[in-house]
């Protein structure tokens, strides 16, 4: 039995949540999206998901052989890294986009800066956005729904536009609002089925994978905006409607903005990092150059998430010390209320009547006692400042007077003691 | 413990082509590299203004400039970084006429980066002017194959051309932007030090420094 | 919602010790002379209890005092309170309540007697609320005696005073220390032995069991039987205790709540960090729990005061929440040990 113990810290016992149970949760939210892409466009989109999967997982082998760790099994996020990449194109692209992108996301993003929970962007975002600048025709160029695909061969281009192309050019996209709801229209392959991700996005929050102040206050800012400023005409509902279903935003908010390593780590930092996203992917909507900016904005935000941590552990900071700033404030007021106390007197004749005197005048610890029993009015405070200081003036006069005099002769007193010590 | 070295040897200046490195192994004027290094021409035009700017600093601190009141050295040293811009002007027309434009800010930049300021300061005014001179084109030479070889890559990979010669059809346009520039340095430096770990020098792990206890 | 709740829940494992009865292991008994005569026990005074406890040696598991010093001092009056401490809000350990379930009568008898002794005007069993997995109920009450249900999160520090405001008088004792008493009383018994739970995946028959103080680990451990080779064999509670390695020698005392053994070390299952937060979200000082876990663990403690490390109680739940198994609150110690030497050195 020896042989086998082990040393471990307290405490012994821990919550059941494990980081592969989170990241199990996490893939099971994303195959619902599979599984409507399959619907929608066939077999080539679970392929694509594959292909996505397999290849994250071969870098991430070669990248943990190369930066020498040790290899560990259970890690996920590799896959979950394949899994989100295909969902942000198209059902058409062709299959060495997404390997570019994989390559991209696990071999510059994640690896070079120290591996799993060490990223500094986004590893989907970064892969994304790559791509994304190198063949702009193929990420955002669309298959139309429910178009039969070849898995393998290549397919026609089909040139359909997506709602959110629609917006940036300040068209109103030709789809109903339950079309964009279902996913019936042309977009990224997991991106449109908005009320499908919604519900894999609650379960994401019940099961505390994800915290829910990110995605809701990400899409209340960004919808409020959207609602204040809208790219289109027509009633405000309806281009709301459009606003917010179209495009990665909902996808990116529930999957992407969430992401464990980028964002901050207090809740009131998710809160004010997802606003701050709101705000940044609005304006890449309105003002950026391609149709759907938001991988770009959340590029942008995890450069700041330090930021949003610094600020609240700042604030936790005075937090914590409050009792001891209390204090030094009323410490510091007290000694701005009152002068010093009288010196000390020296005892001759004429000094019995001062030493009186000082024993009347009020001490130190006295005062103290006083401001701190009764409200720090300044009023208060300040009054018995000035008696104190009144007499604290007169006997130090006659203090120095008294020294004036005194001062020679016991000095010198001193100074034939010390000589005889010495001798 | 890491001392910082008051007078580099001669092997130390040689070692700045490779080894020691100040782009990839000291990070300085990355930043110019990154954004501004996006073809071969450009590459070898900041290689160029880098050579006028860098070798008569350095000579110039060693001879005269340890004898200058402190209040005037550095900015002697960026009067005359910057002077040299003119000719480094003319040799860059020699390599295309609008290179120099088109790198932009980034060439006035490197007059005032940190070697004209701080490295002249830190090494050069303590040696003689020989051996600055021997460091002045030791730091050329480095920042120069780094700056080719990134310009080269990037106009390959990023346009398919090399010095505006179409060679590929293909083109990743990403790479031309400043986020790869930075990227792609970061793989060139972990390079550098692969290299290094290989050949089993340890004390070119810093820029500058030199861990005299583990040498 | 920590901003109202601080701390977290913790699961407690408690079945299936509870509802199995205590073990008890073969001992010898040790009997003490009183002074007085046989009395019959409803009419023993208060000195005369104290002197029997003390004679007895009971000795309190909760805190370690000697339960005559205990009554002796307590000052109770009408205003006061006495709470027998039956709490148990750590998993896995379960001695105190099954006390509770197990033994009413002795607990009863002994609770009467204390309370003779010390004299207060309100007496009440503590248990803990929180326990989700029990097969058993806990009673409303043993022998007109109420059985308060305490409620709260991890950490709580005197769980058994939380509904007495601090200013009345009050007094906490244990449950296991009112059974010897019991015994003490009726049988002139010395206390010899001590209530323990031995839990764990590695055992094969978990309970709760009576041993001779001074018993090994080892011997506990073969009197529960063994299911599997276990990695970690644990002395103290689960929250707060020890892992031993040398179980031949590790002997029970008085205050040894639970012997654990488990089949796996928290240590195989760790991941890195995914920064997650939920360290610093369990944290009931509210620090930075993460930010100073990557610091120490790369060394960087230099300016590691300004996270208030000091504030650190070393609860442990930051521990308990990491879904990645990682030591974290061995870290933080290990930070505030270094920030207090620094300060020593500056000071210096």
């Amino acid at each position: 039995m020896r042989e086998k113990l082990m040393f471990q810290n307290a405490p012994h016992v821990r919550q059941r949540e494990s980081v592969l149970t989170i990241m199990t949760d996490v893939i099971i939210a994303l195959i619902p999206l599979y599984v409507m892409s399959f619907f929608y466009y066939g077999a080539r989109a679970i392929a694509l998901g594959l292909c996505g999967v397999i290849s994250c997982m071969v870098f991430s082998l070669a990248g943990t052989l190369i930066s020498k760790e040790s290899l560990n099994l259970r890690d996920l996020t590799p896959v979950i890294t394949g899994l989100i990449i295909p969902l942000l194109m198209p059902a058409d692209i062709p299959y060495h986009v997404v390997l570019a992108a994989c390559a991209v996301a696990i071999l510059v993003v994640k690896f070079p800066f120290g591996g799993t929970g060490n990223n500094l962007f986004n590893p989907a975002a970064v892969g994304f956005a790559s791509v994304a600048l190198c063949w702009p025709d193929l990420v955002f160029k669309y298959p139309a729904v429910l178009s039969s695909l070849s898995v393998f061969g290549e397919n026609a281009e089909k040139a359909a536009t997506s709602p959110a192309y629609s917006l940036a050019i300040g068209a109103v996209p030709e789809y109903d609002v339950l079309d964009l709801l279902l996913g019936s229209v042309p977009g990224p392959m997991g991106a449109t089925n908005i009320l499908v991700i919604i519900a894999c996005g609650v379960f994401l929050i019940v099961r505390k994978a994800v915290n829910w102040r990110t995605p809701v206050f990400f899409l209340l800012t960004y919808g409020a905006l959207s609602a204040l400023f809208p790219r289109i005409e027509g009633s405000g509902f309806d281009a709301l409607c459009y606003e917010l279903f179209s495009g990665m935003i909902v996808f990116g908010a529930f999957f992407m903005l969430s992401e464990p390593v980028t964002s901050p780590k207090r809740d009131f930092g998710k809160l004010l990092y997802s606003m701050a996203a709101g705000i940044i992917v609005f304006l890449f909507g309105h003002f950026g150059g391609f149709e759907d900016g938001f991988v770009y904005a959340i590029i942008i935000m995890n450069v700041f998430t330090p930021v949003f941590d610094t600020v609240c552990e700042n604030a936790l900071h005075l937090y914590r010390n409050k009792e001891k700033l209390k204090e030094s404030i009323e410490s510091d007021i007290k000694k701005a209320a009152q002068k010093p106390a009288p010196a000390v007197v020296r005892k001759h004749k004429k000094a019995e009547n001062e030493d009186k005197a000082a024993a009347d005048a009020p001490t130190v610890d006295e005062i103290s006692v006083k401001a701190s029993k009764e409200p720090l009015s300044e009023e208060n405070s300040f009054e018995k400042g000035e008696i104190s200081s009144e007499e604290t003036e007169k006997i130090q006069e006659e203090n120095e007077e008294a020294i004036a005099d005194k001062e020679p002769a016991p000095q010198e007193e001193h100074e034939k003691e010390k000589e005889a010590a010495l001798q | 413990m890491t001392k910082i070295k008051e007078k580099l040897s001669a092997k130390d200046s040689l070692a700045h082509i490779f080894f020691s490195n100040p782009v990839l192994v000291g990070g300085l004027v990355i930043g110019q590299l990154a954004a501004g290094d996006t073809s071969l021409q450009t590459g070898a035009a900041l290689a160029v203004t880098f050579l006028f700017v860098t070798i008569p600093v350095l000579v110039f601190a060693a001879a005269v400039g340890k004898y200058l009141p402190r209040w005037l050295r550095i900015v002697t040293y960026m009067l005359i970084s910057g002077g040299m811009l003119f000719p480094a002007y003319i040799a860059c027309s020699g390599i295309s006429a609008t290179v120099f434009d088109s790198v932009g800010i980034y060439l006035p930049l490197l007059a005032v980066s940190t070697i004209p300021t701080a490295y002249s300061v830190k090494y050069s005014e303590k040696h003689n002017v020989l051996k600055a001179l021997l460091d002045g084109i030791a730091l050329s030479a480095g920042f120069g194959i780094v700056s080719i070889i990134l310009g080269a890559g990037r106009e390959f990979f990023g346009y398919g051309t090399l010095w505006g010669i179409k060679i590929s059809e293909n083109s990743f346009p990403a790479i031309r932007l400043p986020f790869w520039g930075f990227i792609l340095l970061g793989f060139m430096a972990a390079g550098i030090g692969a290299v290094r770990i290989l050949c089993k020098k340890p004390e070119y792990a810093h820029f500058g420094n030199v861990k005299e206890d583990e040498v | 919602m920590a901003f109202f709740t601080k701390g977290i829940l913790l699961e407690q494992h408690k079945e299936p010790m509870l509802t199995r009865n205590v073990l008890v292991m073969r001992q010898e008994y040790e009997y003490f002379d009183c002074s007085f005569p046989d009395v019959p026990v409803e009419e023993l005074s208060a000195e005369q209890i104290i002197e029997i406890a003390r004679l007895a040696g009971i000795v309190d598991e909760s805190d370690g005092l000697m339960l005559a010093d205990k009554l002796e001092k307590a000052n109770l009056g009408k205003m006061g309170t006495m709470v027998i401490d039956a709490v148990d809000d750590e998993p896995y350990v379960s001695s105190q309540m099954c006390m509770v379930l197990h033994q009413p009568e002795s607990l009863a008898l002994g609770i009467r007697l204390a309370a003779k002794a010390a004299n207060p005007g309100d007496i009440y069993i503590a248990v803990y609320k929180h326990i989700f997995d029990m097969n058993i109920n806990i009673p409303k009450s043993i022998n007109d005696i109420r059985i308060e249900r305490i409620g709260g999160l991890y950490p709580a520090e005197d769980r058994a005073y939380r509904y007495i405001p601090k200013g009345k008088n009050r007094l906490a004792v244990g449950a296991c220390a009112m059974v010897h008493l019991a015994r003490a009383v009726e049988d002139s018994r010395k206390m010899t032995s001590s209530f323990i739970t031995v839990a764990g995946e590695a055992v094969a028959n978990p309970r709760n069991v009576e041993v001779p103080i001074g018993t090994s680990a080892a011997e506990i451990l073969e009197l529960c039987g063994l299911a599997e080779e276990p990695e970690v064999i644990v002395m103290g509670g689960s929250m707060t205790g020890r892992a031993i390695f040398e179980p031949e020698e590790e002997l029970i005392n008085t205050t040894t709540r639970a012997v654990l053994a488990f089949t796996r070390s928290n240590r195989s299952y760790a991941y890195s960090c995914i920064g997650c937060g939920r360290c610093d979200h369990a944290c009931p000082e509210k620090l930075s729990v993460s930010r100073i876990r990557l610091l120490t663990d790369f060394g960087k403690t230099d300016g590691i005061k300004k996270y208030d490390v000091n504030l650190c109680t070393g609860c442990g739940a930051c521990s308990y929440v990491c879904p990645a198994r990682i030591d974290v609150a061995a870290t933080v110690l290990k930070a505030k040990r270094i920030a207090a030497q620094g300060k020593k050195e500056g000071a210096k």
